[in-house]
């Protein structure tokens, strides 16, 4: 049993995300993986096919219905203003770590079964919507230039737009509005560019133009941080 | 009681309700995937308090991403199945520093016939998707559920198990072939 995946080979690959939805993958092979999930469309398809297959388990377990309380918490947490996120970052940190590290190597891309080798001294964090649909790729350059290039951006229209956050001692200073679509490079001041590989970084949905008030009024799409990428050759 | 078509057709509508900010919508969501969610998240962290928490942090965010679904691509119950077992997951991990004894539990699984949830196969689920559950051997079935349930990687299966990573690997890839094998030819 090769305890590498050729992933140009169709039954290797759905295995691979077979493995990926049950969650066995290492968070090395995960980050791979999800690199290669933010650019293939028949990869994802695999993915979503994978989730419905392993639902089985959850449908073997009896239906218990929660205590009355449990809605009356929802009502009331859904009720209220929005949460200001970012002051939770610190909480989420765990939970952005077992997602993965949806850092990855850019330049893995997945096109027509062939893989390209990532540049050297990069940086990478892709931003996943709630389904997982990557929504940009950001990666950074070794001198803190940002090359944001857009996936499937779920969340924006014409009327709303992403914004990428970079949070410094909790407070959120915005790096720039991202595309809806293409790529874009985004220039960050010198002070910023020295924080910029050990801060959180976050992407919320803000109005055209960006957040009014200099700081976020939409909802969080994701965070996480610029990880470097890992060498070189894809393997599973 | 609604036929499984129905219940899909019915669990769309009120995530579209949901993602146009109806109340209403939201709560006949909650009544109608509520007792399967935290059935899914008891399974998963095996707490009522922890599993209640991540019931009401499932819906939150249920009530803000309800936009994000998409029929097309996923079918209801599936997409909030999938929500419900992140968050109980990385609740599971974020307590793993302080719970350092939970092998045997994981041990007793693996041999064992004394997980009550086997025995009770539950609302009318097709038989050949039930069938295909069993094609996987005892073994096999267990090992997977450990990884869906308890989110273990493969090196936490063989360390927690004490078998050799390459033989946990080929048994969740065969168990992975099986199933497929079954849901897609029916033997």
């Amino acid at each position: 049993m090769p305890n590498q995946w050729d992933l140009s080979d169709p039954d290797d690959r759905h295995l691979a995300a077979g493995e990926y939805v049950l969650s066995v993958l290492d968070r090395d092979q995960k980050a791979r993986f999800e690199a290669l999930l933010a650019v293939s469309h028949d990869l994802r398809n695999d993915v979503e096919a994978w989730r419905e297959h392993l639902h089985l388990f959850n449908e073997r377990l009896d239906p218990k219905t929660p205590p009355k309380e449990v809605w009356q918490r929802i009502t009331a947490a859904t009720g209220a203003l929005p949460l200001r996120w970012w002051q939770r970052l610190g909480a989420w940190q765990a939970m952005a770590a077992s997602f993965g590290v949806m850092a990855v190597a850019l330049g893995l891309l997945w096109q027509q079964a062939e893989l390209t080798t990532p540049p050297e001294g990069e940086a990478v964090f892709v931003v996943q919507d709630e389904s997982r649909t990557p929504g940009w790729i950001i990666s950074a350059t070794e001198g803190g230039e940002l090359i944001v290039q857009a996936v499937q951006p779920t969340q924006v229209n014409s009327e709303q737009t992403g914004e990428l956050w970079l949070i410094a001692d909790g407070t959120p200073i915005s790096l720039g509005l991202l595309p809806e679509q293409g790529s874009l490079r985004l220039q960050p001041s010198a002070e910023l560019r020295a924080q910029l590989f050990n801060a959180d970084l976050a992407v919320s949905v803000e109005p055209q133009g960006g957040a009014p008030g200099g700081q976020p009024t939409g909802p969080i799409i994701d965070h996480g941080r610029l990880t470097p990428m890992a060498g070189s050759n894809f393997n599973l | 009681m609604l036929d499984a078509t129905q219940r899909h057709q019915y669990l769309i509508e009120q995530l579209n309700g949901c993602a146009q900010g109806d109340r209403n919508a939201f709560e006949r969501l909650y009544r109608a995937s509520s007792a399967h969610l935290y059935a899914q998240l008891l399974r998963i962290v095996r707490d009522e308090g922890a599993a209640q928490d991540c019931l009401q942090h499932v819906f939150i965010r249920i009530w803000h991403a309800a936009d994000q679904y998409d029929a097309t691509r996923a079918k209801p119950m599936t997409w909030l199945s999938t929500l419900a077992r992140n968050i109980g997951i990385d609740w599971l991990r974020r307590q793993k520093p302080q719970d350092a004894t939970t092998d045997e539990p994981f041990l007793a699984t693996l041999q064992g016939t004394d997980d009550p949830e086997d025995d009770s196969i539950s609302h009318q689920q097709s038989a050949k998707l039930n069938d295909c559950l069993d094609t996987l051997s005892g073994n096999q079935r267990q090992l997977m559920e450990m990884a869906y349930f308890q989110g273990m990687t493969h090196s936490e299966l063989a360390s927690s198990l004490s078998q050799p990573l390459g033989s946990v690997k080929s048994w969740i890839r065969r168990g992975l072939e099986r199933l497929k094998t079954c849901l897609t030819n029916g033997i």
